[in-house]
């Protein structure tokens, strides 16, 4: 098979893969429900003469449905997030908290339980915080002249050590037997108690994200090239930077914000993306946008189905995604250069 | 190529605005029911059960405990499997009860497990004093959609627990259980509460409440953990420290126990227990030099906390008897026990079991 037929076949997979997955999605959980039952369901509001029971209904839309799109996007926007971090920061080892978003919404939301519990003011404080701990380490990288991309990854570093530690301090005062746990939990990423309600909270700086990652596709490739050469071009390079840096923010607060802190995708999917796609941003930012999205999916199914408590879907990501990277690496590894 | 991406980007727009769409035009056909009742559940909200309720579920353990206690036939499962030190005291007809988990401490629990065990209701606890309250009963109702959730406070204070116990009594149709229940706790609430008024405060002891297996954290009287030992008239060593409410267990150091140098210990950690008599640290403070420690009894259901609900109603006894032996005299700890157990814990002790528990947690032959 030559280059071109496999890579329109791969494009073709990412295509379908989450729209079969999505639909799959619906059949699975611990309520055993039938094909048929899902499917009337589903198609009960536009043929309204199905005969559906209240149950089925409650668990196809107001269970699995927030869920399944929860972990949609929720996989989508990481993996975005992370491809388009790995390009213009040239590494391969760079995820989406580099800039301290994950610790920063940690924070805000271990804050929000702290103060009230309710679950609104915890996704708004994570999503907020998560925004304010990127933008002190960018002026913070701005405030050094002689700043480049090394002052602005070891800024970032800093302020994420520093709401890591403001994140234990929230601990050490917590209730042990009813706040703490809450924080744990949160941290540990769960898609569990999602509903329509927060899923529309976050469509817009989702939908903002996205749109700024697909525009500046082109533009991530240039940058890979290296400053001057962008510079030589017509690009400002740091403003660029600035939008994808900022898009990003957007697209990881969000996902943050409604599922705590889910380790791995961001990191690992644009990588199994490169392998099957090729280092070209132009698709690259599309495909991971898919396949983080199949693969969240994929995973957040065996924590709701598995058993019959949830299991918290941070400790899953690696334990599913592992072997997966390790089958994909085994194939070759050529693309990174 | 750009094309197939402005496409997927499409799909996936559509397919949001799809299940916000159906979520808004979506009105579930409502079941027929011709028993139906309305009642006001305890944080006031108005909630449509059916009559004649025969299966039901709580979210957490606590109000497992109670409808174990007052209506063991109509609950349908548990939280957590039961262990097998506490199933020797559960009747065979509930040891396999299916597990289906739940929301506390740090675990969510899976909708679909409970709406597949059938419950005709689910009971929902509300932490007193916890926050953000509504929102999560709000948020059950959402998911468990036509099946009714009811609100109970589950009250943290052996005091108060009282009208959860007749609220829920009345939700399950277990009137007779609940009051009988209810006096029981309240018999042994009046002994103490009228023998601690008569306490001067030279007569009280100090007890320090070990838990962890090192025995070094402990809950002084502001948190609920210990309040057995305050409701019987004694001091709780861990107050000196001035601890608010709001902290529940704090870690101490060996030589700040020694400081306080407790005349009784209760401990609810069999490990710790059953090392203090032979540790070096501890042997020179004044309850372990008496034999003053004691082991919270732990099965079915624990006696002196964790969880702190209904089941420590047969902790105040204990506690009284193990901290002022003499001014209790005239409770037959091993009568208590048994009624307690035949009654709400379903399980007929002989004499001798119930002699097994009590000196298994520290108590003299004599005082029982």
């Amino acid at each position: 098979m030559d280059k071109e037929s496999k890579e329109i076949i791969s494009i073709v997979l990412l295509i379908f893969l989450p729209i079969i997955l999505f639909f799959a999605s619906f059949l699975l959980g611990r309520y055993p429900v039938s094909p048929i039952d899902v499917i009337n369901t589903i198609l009960c509001p536009i043929f309204p003469q199905l005969e559906v029971s209240p149950t089925i209904t409650t668990i196809v839309y107001e269970i699995r449905l927030p869920r399944i799109i929860a972990a949609i996007v929720v996989g989508a926007a990481l993996s975005m997030a992370g491809a388009a971090f790995q390009s213009i920061f040239k590494n391969p080892l760079v995820s989406p908290d580099l800039l301290g978003v994950s610790n920063g919404a940690g924070f805000g939301a271990a804050l929000a339980i702290l103060i009230s519990g309710a679950g609104v003011v915890t996704q708004i404080f994570a999503f907020v915080f998560g925004i304010i701990s990127v933008s002190i380490t960018y002026l913070i990288s701005r405030a050094y002249k002689a700043g480049g991309i090394l002052i602005l990854v070891l800024s970032g570093v800093a302020i994420s050590a520093f709401f890591n530690s403001l994140i234990s301090a929230i601990k050490f005062i917590a209730d042990p037997d009813d706040k703490l746990p809450e924080i744990v939990y949160w941290l540990m990423g769960s898609l569990a108690s999602v509903n329509l309600d927060k899923l529309i909270m976050i469509l817009i700086p989702i939908i903002i994200g996205t749109i700024i990652l697909m525009a500046l596709r082109w533009h991530m490739n240039l940058l890979a090239m290296g400053d001057e050469e962008a510079q030589s071009l017509g690009l400002n390079p740091t403003r660029v930077r600035l939008l994808i840096i900022a898009g990003c923010t957007l697209l990881t607060s969000a996902a943050v914000s409604i599922s705590g802190i889910i380790g791995w995708v961001g990191l690992v999917i644009p990588h199994m993306t490169r392998m099957i796609v090729g280092p070209d941003n132009r698709v690259l930012i599309p495909a991971s946008l898919s396949l983080g999205a199949s693969f969240l999916l994929l995973v957040d199914n065996i924590s709701r189905a598995l058993i019959s408590i949830e299991i918290p879907i941070g400790i899953l990501t690696a334990i599913i995604g592992v072997p997966i990277f390790l089958y994909l690496l085994k194939k070759g590894y050529s693309e990174w250069s | 190529m750009e094309k197939k991406m402005k496409v997927i980007l499409l799909i996936l727009a559509i397919l949001i605005v799809l299940g916000v769409a159906t979520h808004i035009f979506l009105t579930p056909s409502t079941v027929e029911n011709s028993g139906s009742q309305n009642i006001t559940d305890m944080i006031n909200r108005s909630v449509e059960i059916p009559q004649g309720i025969g299966n039901v579920v709580a979210t957490s353990p606590p109000m497992t405990t109670v409808l174990y206690m007052i209506a063991p036939d109509k609950l349908k499962a548990v939280n957590f499997q039961w262990t097998d030190e506490e199933l020797k005291y559960v009747p065979s007809q509930y040891a396999n009860l299916p597990v289906v988990g739940g929301w506390f401490g740090t675990q969510d629990g899976s909708y679909e497990e409970f709406i597949a065990s059938e419950p005709d209701i689910v009971i929902e606890s509300i932490d007193e004093g916890g926050d953000g309250d509504l929102s999560t009963v709000n948020e059950r109702q959402e998911k468990f959609g036509s099946i009714p959730v009811v609100a109970v406070r589950d009250t943290t204070n052996v005091e108060k627990v009282g009208e959860s116990i007749l609220f829920m009594g009345k939700i399950v149709g277990a009137e007779d259980k609940a009051n009988q229940l209810n006096d029981f706790n309240n018999k042994y609430l009046d002994m103490v509460h009228d023998k601690s008024s008569k306490l001067s405060d030279g007569d009280k002891k100090t007890v320090y409440y070990a838990s962890g297996d090192d025995g070094l954290q402990t809950s002084p009287s502001g948190s609920s953990h210990g309040q057995l030992i305050d409701l019987v008239g004694a001091k709780n060593a861990a107050d000196s420290l001035n601890q608010g409410n709001t902290t529940s267990s704090i870690q101490v150091s060996i030589e700040q126990v020694m400081s306080w140098n407790p005349d009784v210990i209760i401990t609810t950690d069999p490990e710790f227990y059953a090392g203090v008599y032979n540790d070096s640290n501890w042997a020179h403070i004044k309850a372990v030099q008496n034999k003053e420690v004691y082991l919270s009894p732990q099965s079915p259901f624990k006696w002196f906390d964790r969880p702190v609900g209904a089941n420590m109603i047969i902790g105040v006894p204990w506690t009284a008897k193990v901290i002022y032996p003499d001014d209790y005299k005239d409770i037959n700890m091993v009568g208590t026990v048994k009624e307690f157990y035949s009654n709400f814990y379903h399980f007929d002790l002989s004499d001798d079991q119930a002699k097994e528990i009590l000196i298994g947690s520290g108590m003299k032959e004599s005082n029982l």
